[in-house]
């Protein structure tokens, strides 16, 4: 497959997976009695793909930093992920300051296996692919 | 108590509402969701520029904070909910196993970051999600998701993850049923009371609240030009559209659905100035949902001009809308 391919293919498993939910609306019908009804993908204005997107745009900046060994797999995850630094802190439970240092390659080398766990398991990964830093994991 | 045999899913508006509607319904008690909405006096509106959620925007609130609903329907309604807490994870989820072993029905507080169920775009780190657990198969339990058509399903360790994330409003594995419904609930009598109860803290509450917090945002908003850059602007437009509109409110910010409810107190207590307040309360959803779609665009068209005092005005005929209502109702109580 091309990556051209694999693109329209996941906008498609995407569009499916958002087409299960429905929003409840309520409205006024002729009568002026209320009424539920659902707004759907189609007609709902999703902004919350525009959001996650933004998210999107800023992993794909910080994977280029993580080629270039200028920055840790655990910064590009975290935005994967849809998480933000003080999010992210939160759920590991420690500091912002503490964090970012975590984002500097020479410091995520000396992190210990323990705390890869920990990390692995809110990106819902292996700990392989934060060492040898797999993006599409 | 009349518990029913089958558990019965709907969908739902709003995620807290719906599980304890859907909770009240399958022990008996026949209710709708804006009912449980206006009776636990659920409206509200907050804007906090000073406590800031996820990629750093601030909260913009349609409703009380979450479980005041739990609280308020059970002050309201005289029924009992047993509401539970844990330290301990392995011991919240044996406790749900064992419920849910007795058929008990159980609403669970939950992260949507670790539901895996939800589209990928939707998983942000919000604590407060509320879903009804109904029973368990093949070690995977069953779950009615207000906001899905259909039951799903997760697993054991999923739900142990949702039920204990870390950060703010953390839900420390919080379940909750209820145990004890009057025989007798007398819903007209309340209804006043809820009423008057809403109009004093829209009315009532200091500025970043109530009514005076939307004039707080507004104005807010109009000075915002020239201060914040012009891609900041933009995400918070959207970010106040994606509260109003995206997560489950049921349309304008819950204004429609507290118009549905005074619209059924109006069917039941026939009095004049209810189906007034309901016609304008719609009014007044669809101002909001105005200045929604406003904001929206502004947000999604990069290149256009930010037009904010026009966005500023669209939000006072908003809030002089709701406002007016508040005020006619005081009368009535």
């Amino acid at each position: 497959m091309t990556t051209e391919e694999v693109k329209q293919n996941q906008l498609v498993t995407r569009e499916t997976r958002w087409k299960t939910m429905a929003w409840t609306i309520y409205e006024v019908d002729d009568q002026g009695k209320y009424k539920t009804t659902f707004e759907r993908y189609d007609d709902h204005l999703v902004m919350t793909v525009p959001f996650a997107d933004a998210f999107q745009e800023k992993a794909e900046e910080v994977k280029q930093n993580v080629l270039r060994n200028e920055s840790s797999p655990i910064e590009y995850f975290m935005y994967k992920r849809l998480l933000d630094p003080k999010a992210l802190a939160q759920a590991m439970g420690m500091a912002v300051w503490r964090l970012k240092r975590h984002f500097k390659p020479n410091v995520f080398k000396k992190l210990d296996r323990k705390k890869l766990q920990e990390y692995a398991k809110i990106f819902k990964v292996q700990v392989d692919d934060l060492i040898n830093f797999r993006e599409d994991a | 108590m009349k518990i029913k045999d089958r558990y019965e899913h709907r969908t739902y508006a709003h995620c807290e509402t719906g599980t304890v509607t859907s909770l009240l319904r399958h022990h008996g008690l026949e209710i709708s969701e804006p009912m449980v909405f206006g009776l636990a006096s659920g409206m509200m509106f907050a804007f906090l520029p000073f406590v800031k959620m996820t990629g750093g925007m601030p909260i913009v609130a349609y409703r009380s904070i979450p479980k005041s609903i739990i609280g308020g329907i059970q002050r309201r309604l005289g029924v009992k909910f047993e509401v539970r807490k844990y330290r301990d994870e392995v011991k919240a989820m044996e406790d749900l196993s064992e419920l849910v072993d007795k058929k008990q029905v159980v609403g669970v507080q939950a992260s949507v970051f670790w539901l895996p169920y939800f589209p990928e775009e939707m998983r942000i780190p919000f604590n407060a999600h509320n879903i009804v657990i109904f029973g368990k198969e093949n070690g995977e339990y069953l779950v009615s998701e207000p906001v899905i058509e259909e039951t799903t399903r997760i697993k054991s360790q999923d739900l142990q993850n949702a039920r204990f994330a870390k950060g703010i409003m953390a839900p420390k594995g919080f379940l909750y049923y209820p145990t004890y419904i009057p025989e007798k609930i007398d819903i007209n009598s309340l209804i006043l009371k809820s009423i008057k109860r809403t109009n004093f803290m829209m009315l009532g509450a200091p500025a970043p609240c109530g009514v005076r917090g939307i004039f707080y945002l507004a104005n807010y908003l109009e000075k915002l030009g020239g201060k914040k850059s012009e891609k900041y602007i933009r995400s918070l437009l959207g970010h106040i559209t994606l509260m109003q509109e995206e997560v489950g409110t049921g349309g304008g910010g819950f204004r429609y659905m507290y118009a549905a409810f005074l619209e059924e107190a109006y069917e039941r207590l026939e009095m004049p100035i209810l189906q007034d307040a309901y016609r304008k309360m719609t009014e007044a959803g669809t101002l909001w949902r105005n200045f929604a779609l406003v904001c929206a665009r502004t947000f999604k068209r990069k290149d256009s001009e930010i037009d904010l005092p026009h966005i500023a005005n669209l939000l006072r005929m908003a809030g002089n809308a709701e406002k007016e209502v508040h005020l006619m109702l005081r009368k009535i109580s």
